[in-house]
Protein backbone atom coordinates (compact mmCIF):
# COMPACT_ATOMS: atom_id res chain seq x y z
CA UNK A 1 0.00 0.00 0.00
CA UNK A 2 2.89 2.75 1.06
CA UNK A 3 5.21 1.22 -2.01
CA UNK A 4 1.92 2.17 -4.35
CA UNK A 5 1.30 5.70 -2.45
CA UNK A 6 5.50 6.48 -3.12
CA UNK A 7 5.65 5.26 -6.48
CA UNK A 8 2.85 7.20 -7.42
CA UNK A 9 3.95 10.52 -5.56
CA UNK A 10 7.13 9.56 -7.37
CA UNK A 11 5.59 9.74 -10.76
CA UNK A 12 3.83 13.23 -10.08
CA UNK A 13 7.04 14.58 -8.87
CA UNK A 14 8.60 13.53 -12.46
CA UNK A 15 5.49 15.46 -14.33
CA UNK A 16 5.94 18.24 -12.19
CA UNK A 17 9.76 18.69 -12.44
CA UNK A 18 9.35 18.02 -16.37
CA UNK A 19 6.69 20.89 -16.61
CA UNK A 20 8.87 22.92 -14.08
CA UNK A 21 12.42 22.60 -16.47
CA UNK A 22 10.02 23.28 -19.72
CA UNK A 23 9.06 26.63 -17.54
CA UNK A 24 12.73 27.53 -16.86
CA UNK A 25 13.82 26.69 -20.42
CA UNK A 26 11.22 29.05 -21.87
CA UNK A 27 11.73 31.83 -19.49
CA UNK A 28 15.63 31.49 -20.77
CA UNK A 29 14.65 31.59 -24.00
CA UNK A 30 12.98 34.30 -23.31
CA UNK A 31 15.49 36.62 -21.74
CA UNK A 32 17.48 35.43 -24.04
CA UNK A 33 15.63 36.84 -27.19
CA UNK A 34 15.00 39.81 -25.42
CA UNK A 35 18.93 40.85 -25.44
CA UNK A 36 18.90 39.63 -28.84
CA UNK A 37 15.80 41.77 -30.42
CA UNK A 38 17.49 44.70 -27.63
CA UNK A 39 20.58 44.76 -29.83
CA UNK A 40 19.07 44.06 -33.40
CA UNK A 41 17.19 47.45 -32.26
CA UNK A 42 20.55 49.69 -31.48
CA UNK A 43 22.79 47.90 -33.73
CA UNK A 44 20.42 48.39 -36.75
CA UNK A 45 16.81 48.97 -36.86
CA UNK A 46 17.29 51.96 -34.81
CA UNK A 47 21.03 53.10 -35.25
CA UNK A 48 21.25 56.71 -36.19
CA UNK A 49 22.90 57.20 -39.79
CA UNK A 50 25.07 60.05 -40.51
CA UNK A 51 26.24 60.52 -44.40
CA UNK A 52 25.62 56.79 -45.44
CA UNK A 53 27.40 55.60 -41.81
CA UNK A 54 25.74 53.44 -39.45
CA UNK A 55 26.29 54.66 -35.91
CA UNK A 56 26.06 52.00 -33.72
CA UNK A 57 24.69 52.53 -29.82
CA UNK A 58 23.33 55.55 -31.06
CA UNK A 59 19.53 55.38 -30.94
CA UNK A 60 17.64 57.65 -33.93
CA UNK A 61 14.29 58.53 -31.91
CA UNK A 62 12.71 59.25 -35.53
CA UNK A 63 12.88 55.67 -36.87
CA UNK A 64 11.02 54.38 -33.65
CA UNK A 65 7.87 55.36 -34.30
CA UNK A 66 7.85 53.65 -37.80
CA UNK A 67 9.38 50.34 -36.65
CA UNK A 68 7.67 46.80 -36.91
CA UNK A 69 7.65 45.38 -33.16
CA UNK A 70 7.64 41.80 -34.37
CA UNK A 71 10.15 39.56 -35.08
CA UNK A 72 10.43 35.86 -36.06
CA UNK A 73 13.76 34.17 -34.15
CA UNK A 74 14.32 30.64 -34.75
CA UNK A 75 10.46 30.12 -35.94
CA UNK A 76 8.74 31.71 -33.33
CA UNK A 77 7.52 34.82 -33.24
CA UNK A 78 7.77 37.52 -30.97
CA UNK A 79 6.36 40.90 -30.33
CA UNK A 80 8.00 43.49 -28.34
CA UNK A 81 7.17 47.56 -26.94
CA UNK A 82 9.73 49.84 -26.19
CA UNK A 83 10.57 53.10 -24.30
CA UNK A 84 12.98 55.59 -24.42
CA UNK A 85 14.02 57.37 -21.23
CA UNK A 86 16.12 60.88 -22.16
CA UNK A 87 17.14 63.83 -20.20
CA UNK A 88 18.50 62.14 -17.40
CA UNK A 89 18.54 65.05 -14.83
CA UNK A 90 14.55 65.49 -15.54
CA UNK A 91 13.93 62.13 -17.02
CA UNK A 92 11.78 61.98 -19.67
CA UNK A 93 10.00 59.38 -21.79
CA UNK A 94 9.36 58.79 -25.64
CA UNK A 95 7.07 55.66 -26.05
CA UNK A 96 5.50 53.36 -25.75
CA UNK A 97 6.45 52.00 -29.37
CA UNK A 98 4.69 49.25 -30.16
CA UNK A 99 1.52 46.93 -29.23
CA UNK A 100 0.91 46.68 -25.34
CA UNK A 101 2.11 43.42 -23.85
CA UNK A 102 -1.14 41.14 -23.40
CA UNK A 103 -2.57 40.13 -20.12
CA UNK A 104 -1.21 37.13 -18.36
CA UNK A 105 1.52 36.57 -21.20
CA UNK A 106 5.32 35.69 -20.01
CA UNK A 107 7.23 38.68 -20.42
CA UNK A 108 10.73 39.89 -20.13
CA UNK A 109 11.82 43.56 -20.22
CA UNK A 110 15.27 44.75 -21.04
CA UNK A 111 16.63 47.79 -19.93
CA UNK A 112 20.13 49.11 -21.34
CA UNK A 113 21.63 52.53 -21.79
CA UNK A 114 22.41 53.77 -25.10
CA UNK A 115 23.00 56.99 -26.42
CA UNK A 116 20.32 59.20 -28.29
CA UNK A 117 20.69 61.57 -31.05
CA UNK A 118 18.62 64.76 -29.57
CA UNK A 119 18.42 67.98 -30.58
CA UNK A 120 22.29 67.32 -32.54
CA UNK A 121 23.92 66.17 -29.97
CA UNK A 122 24.65 62.66 -28.69
CA UNK A 123 22.98 62.24 -25.29
CA UNK A 124 23.07 59.42 -22.66
CA UNK A 125 19.72 57.58 -22.62
CA UNK A 126 18.37 54.01 -22.09
CA UNK A 127 16.08 51.98 -23.64
CA UNK A 128 13.55 49.57 -22.54
CA UNK A 129 12.61 46.91 -24.14
CA UNK A 130 9.64 44.38 -23.30
CA UNK A 131 9.24 41.06 -25.25
CA UNK A 132 6.74 38.28 -25.02
CA UNK A 133 5.76 35.24 -27.20
CA UNK A 134 3.14 36.36 -29.84
CA UNK B 1 14.62 -7.83 1.53
CA UNK B 2 14.13 -6.07 4.65
CA UNK B 3 10.81 -7.42 4.84
CA UNK B 4 11.94 -11.19 4.11
CA UNK B 5 14.25 -10.68 7.05
CA UNK B 6 11.76 -9.26 9.51
CA UNK B 7 9.49 -12.00 9.09
CA UNK B 8 11.72 -14.32 11.02
CA UNK B 9 11.40 -12.38 13.97
CA UNK B 10 8.32 -10.11 13.80
CA UNK B 11 5.05 -12.32 13.90
CA UNK B 12 3.58 -11.91 10.17
CA UNK B 13 0.90 -8.85 9.73
CA UNK B 14 2.96 -6.64 12.00
CA UNK B 15 5.87 -3.98 10.95
CA UNK B 16 9.23 -4.34 12.62
CA UNK B 17 12.10 -2.10 12.83
CA UNK B 18 13.71 -2.45 9.71
CA UNK B 19 10.53 -2.55 7.68
CA UNK B 20 9.50 1.31 9.36
CA UNK B 21 13.43 1.91 8.62
CA UNK B 22 12.81 1.06 4.92
CA UNK B 23 10.15 2.73 4.28
CA UNK B 24 11.20 6.02 5.82
CA UNK B 25 14.09 5.42 3.29
CA UNK B 26 12.61 5.22 0.48
CA UNK B 27 10.18 8.35 1.42
CA UNK B 28 13.55 10.40 2.23
CA UNK B 29 14.37 9.30 -1.36
CA UNK B 30 11.30 10.67 -3.07
CA UNK B 31 11.59 13.83 -1.66
CA UNK B 32 15.59 14.04 -2.48
CA UNK B 33 14.76 13.29 -6.10
CA UNK B 34 12.13 15.57 -5.94
CA UNK B 35 13.83 18.41 -5.00
CA UNK B 36 16.68 17.07 -7.50
CA UNK B 37 14.32 16.85 -10.36
CA UNK B 38 13.19 20.59 -9.42
CA UNK B 39 16.44 22.16 -9.20
CA UNK B 40 17.58 20.88 -12.31
CA UNK B 41 18.19 23.58 -15.50
CA UNK B 42 17.52 26.31 -13.03
CA UNK B 43 21.16 27.11 -14.31
CA UNK B 44 19.46 28.03 -17.91
CA UNK B 45 17.75 31.39 -16.34
CA UNK B 46 20.80 32.06 -14.26
CA UNK B 47 23.13 31.64 -17.62
CA UNK B 48 20.61 34.10 -19.57
CA UNK B 49 20.78 37.12 -17.06
CA UNK B 50 24.34 36.67 -17.08
CA UNK B 51 24.68 37.00 -20.76
CA UNK B 52 22.43 40.27 -20.38
CA UNK B 53 24.90 41.69 -17.82
CA UNK B 54 27.80 40.93 -20.09
CA UNK B 55 25.68 43.00 -22.70
CA UNK B 56 25.14 45.50 -20.34
CA UNK B 57 28.81 46.16 -19.38
CA UNK B 58 29.05 46.90 -23.40
CA UNK B 59 26.44 49.19 -23.60
CA UNK B 60 27.86 51.17 -20.48
CA UNK B 61 31.17 50.69 -22.15
CA UNK B 62 29.52 52.16 -25.44
CA UNK B 63 27.44 54.98 -23.71
CA UNK B 64 30.67 56.74 -22.15
CA UNK B 65 32.99 56.50 -25.61
CA UNK B 66 30.00 58.49 -27.37
CA UNK B 67 27.68 60.20 -25.30
CA UNK B 68 28.66 63.83 -25.04
CA UNK B 69 29.27 65.44 -21.73
CA UNK B 70 26.58 67.82 -21.17
CA UNK B 71 27.34 71.35 -22.68
CA UNK B 72 30.49 70.00 -24.57
CA UNK B 73 31.10 68.48 -27.80
CA UNK B 74 33.58 66.08 -26.44
CA UNK B 75 32.37 62.08 -25.66
CA UNK B 76 32.85 61.07 -22.02
CA UNK B 77 35.69 58.98 -22.37
CA UNK B 78 37.91 61.80 -24.53
CA UNK B 79 37.32 64.39 -22.08
CA UNK B 80 38.89 61.95 -19.45
CA UNK B 81 41.87 60.79 -21.67
CA UNK B 82 42.69 64.53 -22.47
CA UNK B 83 42.80 64.83 -18.36
CA UNK B 84 44.71 62.09 -17.96
CA UNK B 85 47.19 62.90 -20.98
CA UNK B 86 47.53 65.82 -19.03
CA UNK B 87 47.34 68.37 -22.15
CA UNK B 88 47.78 71.96 -21.39
CA UNK B 89 44.44 73.43 -21.26
CA UNK B 90 41.84 70.84 -21.38
CA UNK B 91 38.29 70.88 -22.54
CA UNK B 92 36.25 70.11 -20.19
CA UNK B 93 37.47 71.19 -16.66
CA UNK B 94 38.06 68.43 -13.78
CA UNK B 95 35.83 69.01 -11.49
CA UNK B 96 33.12 69.16 -13.92
CA UNK B 97 33.83 66.20 -15.43
CA UNK B 98 33.86 64.53 -12.01
CA UNK B 99 30.32 65.55 -11.74
CA UNK B 100 29.01 64.72 -14.82
CA UNK B 101 31.29 61.04 -14.61
CA UNK B 102 29.59 60.53 -11.08
CA UNK B 103 26.36 61.69 -12.51
CA UNK B 104 26.23 59.20 -15.39
CA UNK B 105 27.72 56.40 -13.53
CA UNK B 106 24.18 56.46 -10.87
CA UNK B 107 21.76 57.10 -14.25
CA UNK B 108 23.41 53.93 -16.08
CA UNK B 109 23.96 51.74 -12.85
CA UNK B 110 21.59 48.62 -12.43
CA UNK B 111 20.45 48.15 -9.29
CA UNK B 112 21.81 45.34 -7.26
CA UNK B 113 25.55 46.27 -9.15
CA UNK B 114 28.73 48.20 -8.36
CA UNK B 115 29.97 50.02 -11.78
CA UNK B 116 33.39 50.47 -11.97
CA UNK B 117 35.04 52.72 -14.74
CA UNK B 118 39.02 52.80 -15.00
CA UNK B 119 40.77 54.09 -17.10
CA UNK B 120 44.91 54.23 -17.27
CA UNK B 121 47.32 55.95 -19.41
CA UNK B 122 49.01 53.74 -21.28
CA UNK B 123 52.48 55.72 -21.22
CA UNK B 124 52.26 56.30 -17.77
CA UNK B 125 50.34 54.00 -15.45
CA UNK B 126 50.09 56.55 -12.70
CA UNK B 127 47.63 58.85 -14.48
CA UNK B 128 44.70 56.32 -13.66
CA UNK B 129 40.96 57.50 -13.37
CA UNK B 130 38.61 55.05 -11.10
CA UNK B 131 35.76 55.81 -10.34
CA UNK B 132 32.69 54.01 -9.00
CA UNK B 133 28.75 53.59 -7.88
CA UNK B 134 27.09 53.15 -5.47
CA UNK B 135 30.67 52.00 -3.18
CA UNK B 136 33.55 49.69 -3.78
CA UNK B 137 33.53 46.42 -4.92
CA UNK B 138 33.41 43.81 -2.84
CA UNK B 139 36.29 40.97 -3.00
CA UNK B 140 35.25 38.02 -5.28
CA UNK B 141 32.15 39.44 -6.36
CA UNK B 142 30.61 37.98 -9.90
CA UNK B 143 32.53 40.33 -12.36
CA UNK B 144 31.11 41.45 -15.89
CA UNK B 145 33.81 43.25 -17.86
CA UNK B 146 34.30 45.43 -21.01
CA UNK B 147 37.08 46.87 -21.99
CA UNK B 148 38.72 49.01 -24.78
CA UNK B 149 41.22 51.77 -25.64
CA UNK B 150 40.27 55.60 -26.23
CA UNK B 151 42.91 57.38 -28.68
CA UNK B 152 43.69 60.93 -28.44
CA UNK B 153 45.51 62.78 -31.03
CA UNK B 154 47.78 65.64 -29.83
CA UNK B 155 48.64 68.11 -32.39
CA UNK B 156 52.76 69.00 -32.21
CA UNK B 157 54.42 71.76 -33.62
CA UNK B 158 56.72 69.57 -35.97
CA UNK B 159 54.49 66.10 -35.79
CA UNK B 160 51.15 64.92 -34.12
CA UNK B 161 51.69 62.39 -31.07
CA UNK B 162 49.40 59.29 -30.76
CA UNK B 163 48.53 58.45 -27.50
CA UNK B 164 46.30 55.60 -26.12
CA UNK B 165 44.26 55.28 -23.00
CA UNK B 166 43.07 51.74 -21.69
CA UNK B 167 39.24 52.03 -20.45
CA UNK B 168 37.41 49.14 -18.51
CA UNK B 169 33.94 49.07 -17.30
CA UNK B 170 33.36 46.35 -14.74
CA UNK B 171 30.10 45.30 -13.25
CA UNK B 172 29.65 43.45 -9.93
CA UNK B 173 27.39 41.84 -7.53
CA UNK B 174 26.58 43.76 -4.58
Amino acid sequence: MLAAFLVIVFISLLVSAYAHYRMVLSTAGLVDMASSITNQLVLNSLAYESGGNVMKYVIDPDKASSLECREEIGGENFEFQLFIFYNWENEMIMGPYGPAPPEGREISAVSVPVVLYWNDRFEPAKLQVRVWRA
Amino acid sequence: MAGLISRKFVPQGQRGVSDVLSMAFMFLLVIFSGVLLHGYGLDAIGSATDRQLQMKAEYIYRTFELAQVENYSLSYFEAIAENLIQVTEPVVPVDYLENQIDNLLAYVCPSGYTLTLTLTNSENENARLEKFYPREPSVGATQFTFSGKVTIIIGGDIENKVVRVNAKVTLSKL
